[in-house]
């Protein structure tokens, strides 16, 4: 990516790029759209079916962000972000879907307030990439009921 | 009063919604729209009061939904909020002077966008105020 902006800001032995912003992204966006808190944590995600939703940043520099939940948690996300006791899987995608623009939305406003940046429509897929190099992983408590994954990658695959 | 919300994801128009009737727009007539396209026919159709339209959409995009609306003698004087996860200072100023009632960047809390639109709330003629 030589010549081009680095929005990871990663520089050599850093393995936590933007945490502090990403954080940041996410608390807001649970905290506004939810009231949940989303700490960030270390332990280990539910094993089993996840829903994942992926979005790419295509200018000014190309990189891709997921966004997974266990499919118990998504569906508590969505009971509390629509306030609905009956949900559909669409409306959790569609949810996902949401939540990640969002919180990709916060993030790259906070760390470049003053560039243009230009994102594709999210979508679901069918699942997250295997750990790989240029890859950077986090994930946070969500109210105590499951932990979400999201996952920074600095060049689509 | 009537009340657009254009969106294409129906988290976004519902989130939308909910806060605005915890604002005090209880009473308000919802529509909704995926997009610019589908929100111009609806406008054709019956013109709201107020509209809140996200950014980035497919079909046609925010953007290019405002400078058709502000184009159109009829429907230009209908206040539009935007609402986006994809804004910056400058691109602010941009849809500001393209027409824009104001930005109001995402995620949101009920208290942001009350304080944007709590002149519409007297239009309402509601009396409880937010909040109960």
């Amino acid at each position: 990516m030589a010549g081009e902006i680095d929005i990871f800001c990663k520089e050599p032995g850093e393995k936590r790029p933007r945490e502090k912003a990403l954080a940041q992204a996410v608390n807001s966006t649970f905290e506004k759209m939810g009231f949940m808190e989303a700490r960030t944590t270390a332990g280990e995600a539910t094993q089993g079916h996840a829903i994942t939703a992926v979005i790419d940043i295509l200018a000014p520099s190309p990189a891709r962000i997921f966004f997974s939940a266990p499919q118990q948690l998504g569906w508590n996300i969505a009971e509390n972000f629509y306030g609905l006791e009956e949900m559909t899987m669409e409306a959790v995608g569609d949810m996902m879907k949401e939540l990640l623009n969002t919180i990709t939305g916060s993030l790259l406003s906070t760390i470049m307030p003053n560039q243009q940046f230009q994102l594709s429509i999210p979508r679901l897929c069918a699942e997250t990439p295997a750990h790989q190099a240029g890859s950077y992983v986090y994930q946070f408590n969500i109210d105590n009921k499951g932990i979400i994954t999201i996952v920074l990658t600095d060049t689509p695959s | 009063m009537r009340i657009l919300i254009v969106d294409d994801t129906t988290t976004a128009r519902l989130f939308a919604q909910k806060c605005l009737a915890n604002i005090g727009f209880h009473d308000a007539d919802f529509m909704q729209a995926g997009h610019g396209i589908e929100a111009l026919s609806k406008i054709r159709a019956c013109p709201p009061d107020l509209i809140l339209s996200d950014l980035m959409m497919p079909e046609m995009d925010g953007e290019t939904f405002l400078k058709i609306l502000k184009a159109e003698p009829d429907l230009q004087d209908i206040p539009v909020l935007i609402i986006s996860s994809a804004g910056n200072p400058a691109h602010r100023e941009t849809l500001l002077a393209m027409g824009a009632l104001d930005v109001l960047p995402k995620p949101f809390s009920t208290t942001e966008i009350y304080e944007l639109l709590k002149g519409f709330l007297n239009e309402e003629e509601d009396e409880d105020g937010w909040g109960d």
